[in-house]
């Protein structure tokens, strides 16, 4: 493993990976700051393009943006209290509070260093627990695989809004979804509904574009067009303005004593953060605010959350970014994709030839190996361009999403249909954007689909070798230790948070 | 006691999601009971789906007992404008590809370009920065990332 790690070196340090790199955190940064838009949504626009560049360069891109997105929503949270991405919201609690009490630039920064910190830790965690459970994987068989793709199916669905019911049904959905076509042990055609085009199956980049991408798209474009979002950044721009006319640039620097008195929160942030993280489905916005509530609770000054406290910000802004190395473990170990954004960067593997699971380290070891050592230089590139460029980011969270709106999703249906050169493709993708939107308007959580839809063909593949073996024996699925203690540790995991977040409620 | 609570229920928008789940398990389970579905080894290809219906037929069940304990979403606001723009968007998106062929990419992408940020802006010619500049400057991005950077095979049109 270690000769592979000077090539590694080679690959993550060339200046074209570099340039990649950088070019992912500006463009994170500044999507990531409009409200509307996200890194997420831009990964997934992008994922289309990276088919078309060298692994490393392509990895470097869309962990660029991931980092620089997940930094860019703290950005209009505190310059406007308008949340640039879901995980930011709990940041705006404070870091707007402490812009509107004339210190924006304190909480920008707290908030970019307490990020750059938990994002750091988190990546560390990801490098060196990925290797050990991706060998523990290595000894797994169908009946392990089995249950822990329904460890990871029944997570997500608890977790995800702590809406059960709502997220089993769309595991169901997205399993569905992956039966279209041929089947893979037998090669009989299921649920094409007679149109030949379908024999192949539903393509990864379509049905995750269309359900992440263009559904958010719609939703955005029609709030444009009714001027909803257009009047509430006007309003918080008039409120930013009329702000500005007293404030004092001088008085509003970051001391390194006010620094320190964070790191307690940053560090309950960066510990909470990572390990929901590695939970599938938990998220970064539950992370954020558990965190928060942690850290008030530990805090001496617990009063002064809410009313603009530092460590408020530090705390969910850690929280939010801590979970961005951790939600990768279960993709890199496993082969499962625990989170929407870890659902983007799997499929950027499959698109990359590298199939997602443990033998991926061992297949690909200086590819992975170098995006160990991205995940870690891009957290410095982020905080390099981010410490000079703050005000001119905050300018940039003014630009109204109308202007961009039409162009991403011209960039949508160009990439998909260039991915695949297939119309079908295209197609696919505006239907899956348009039932995105119908199951977003009716509160049922994404994520789920998504992981449904992936492991599907794995899942099947796993359940029917098992069958195999136990000659049609059901019982055979519960004949593995490590199967029984993955369906207890589920069952256990969502009765706690479901207990908790009934509690949060 | 119950009749009022049913009344109720029939005002809760998750006892229609539930419906709508379970219904759409109910006619997959129907259609491999009764559909052209070929044996095959093992449990067979029908087996799979077959596991997903149930699921969704129970995770409907679940939705609609919850909601006639009031546990409901809310019915969604603004649906009619955001379905109708679902499907302005779908059908200009198939418009856009459908020109792609006829007069090229450039033409096409900027022609859809200008036309969204007519109909995104309020007084779009007073606007002009952002409703004609920005798209023929993005339309040259694209065709020079598409066209010339990454080579896609593209429909060819009239004009470039």
């Amino acid at each position: 493993m270690l000769e592979s790690f000077i090539p590694a070196l080679y690959l993550a340090f060339s200046p074209e990976v570099i340039m990649f790199v950088a070019i992912g955190v500006l463009m994170g940064v500044t999507l990531g700051a409009i409200p509307g838009l996200s890194g997420d949504m831009a990964i997934a626009i992008l994922l289309p393009i990276v088919f078309f560049l060298e692994p490393a360069a392509a990895l470097g891109l869309l962990t660029g943006i991931y980092k620089g997105g997940m930094f860019g929503g703290s950005i209009s949270a505190i310059s406007f209290g308008v949340p640039g991405t879901p995980g930011s919201a709990a940041t705006a609690i404070d870091g707007y509070q402490a812009k509107l009490k004339g210190y924006p630039n304190k909480a920008l920064n707290t908030a970019l260093y307490s990020s750059v910190i938990g994002d750091t830790s988190s990546d560390f965690v990801l490098i060196f627990l990925a290797l050990p459970l991706a060998i523990v994987a290595l000894t797994f068989g169908p009946v392990e695989f089995f249950a822990l793709y329904a460890f990871s199916l029944l997570l997500i669905s608890a977790l995800t809004k702590g809406k059960v019911a709502k997220g089993v049904a769309m595991a169901a959905l997205g399993i569905l979804l992956a039966m279209i076509g041929r089947d893979p042990i037998g090669g009989s055609l299921r649920l094409t509904f007679g149109i030949p085009e379908l024999s192949g199956g539903l393509a990864l980049i379509p049905v995750l574009v269309g359900i992440f991408a263009v559904s958010e798209l719609i939703i955005q474009l029609s709030k444009a067009w009714m001027e909803r979002a257009n009047r509430i950044m006007d309003d918080a721009r008039q409120r930013a303005e009329s702000l500005l006319g007293d404030y004092d640039a001088s008085k509003d620097k970051l001391s390194f004593a006010e620094f320190r008195s964070t790191m307690k929160a940053t560090w309950i942030g960066t510990t909470m953060g990572t390990l929901i993280g590695a939970l599938p489905g938990a998220g970064s916005s539950l992370a954020a605010f558990i965190s928060y509530g942690l850290a008030q609770r530990f805090s001496r000054n617990r009063d002064e959350f809410g009313k603009g406290s530092l460590e408020g910000v530090a705390a969910a802004e850690a929280g939010n970014s801590a979970t961005s190395g951790s939600t990768l473990i279960p993709l890199f170990a496993f082969g499962i994709p625990g989170s929407a954004t870890a659902a983007l960067f799997g499929a950027a593997f499959i698109l990359m030839g590298m199939t997602p699971g443990p033998r991926l380290i061992y297949d690909h070891t200086e590819v992975i190996y170098a995006l160990f050592l991205i995940l870690i230089y891009a957290n410095l590139i982020n905080l390099v361009f981010s410490h000079f460029l703050l005000p001119v980011y905050s300018k940039i969270a003014m630009i109204q999403s109308r202007i961009l709106l039409p162009i991403v999703c011209v960039l949508a249906i160009l990439g998909t249909f260039a991915a695949g050169n297939s119309v079908i493709d295209v197609y696919v993708l505006l239907f899956a954007g348009f039932l995105g939107v119908v199951l977003r308007m009716y509160n049922f959580p994404l994520a789920p689909l998504i992981l449904g839809f992936i492991v599907a063909p794995g899942a099947e593949r796993a359940l029917r070798q098992s069958l195999l073996i136990g000659r049609g024996d059901w019982m055979h699925l519960l004949s593995s230790p490590i199967a029984i203690g993955l369906y207890t540790v589920a069952a256990i995991m969502i009765l706690t948070f479901t207990l908790v977040l009934r509690d949060k409620k | 006691m119950l009749k009022p609570q049913f009344n109720k229920l029939l005002t809760r928008q998750d006892f229609y999601t539930g419906l709508v789940a379970m219904s759409v398990g109910a006619v997959g389970l129907l259609d491999i009971v009764y559909g052209n579905w070929r044996p095959g080894p093992g449990l067979g290809p029908h087996a799979f789906p077959q596991l997903a219906y149930v699921t969704l037929i129970c995770a409907g069940a679940v939705i609609m007992i919850e909601a006639l304990f009031g546990k409901s979403d809310e019915f969604p606001e603004n649906l009619r404008a955001i379905v109708s723009t679902g499907i302005g968007l779908v059908a200009v998106g198939m418009g856009m590809f459908w020109l792609i062929g006829k007069l090229g990419l450039g033409v096409s992408v900027v022609i859809t370009l200008i036309g969204a940020s007519f109909l995104l802006t309020r007084d779009p010619l007073k606007h002009w920065p952002s409703t004609i500049v920005v798209p023929v400057v993005a339309t040259a991005v694209i065709w020079l990332l598409f066209v010339k950077l990454i080579n896609v095979p593209l429909p060819r049109g009239m004009f470039f």
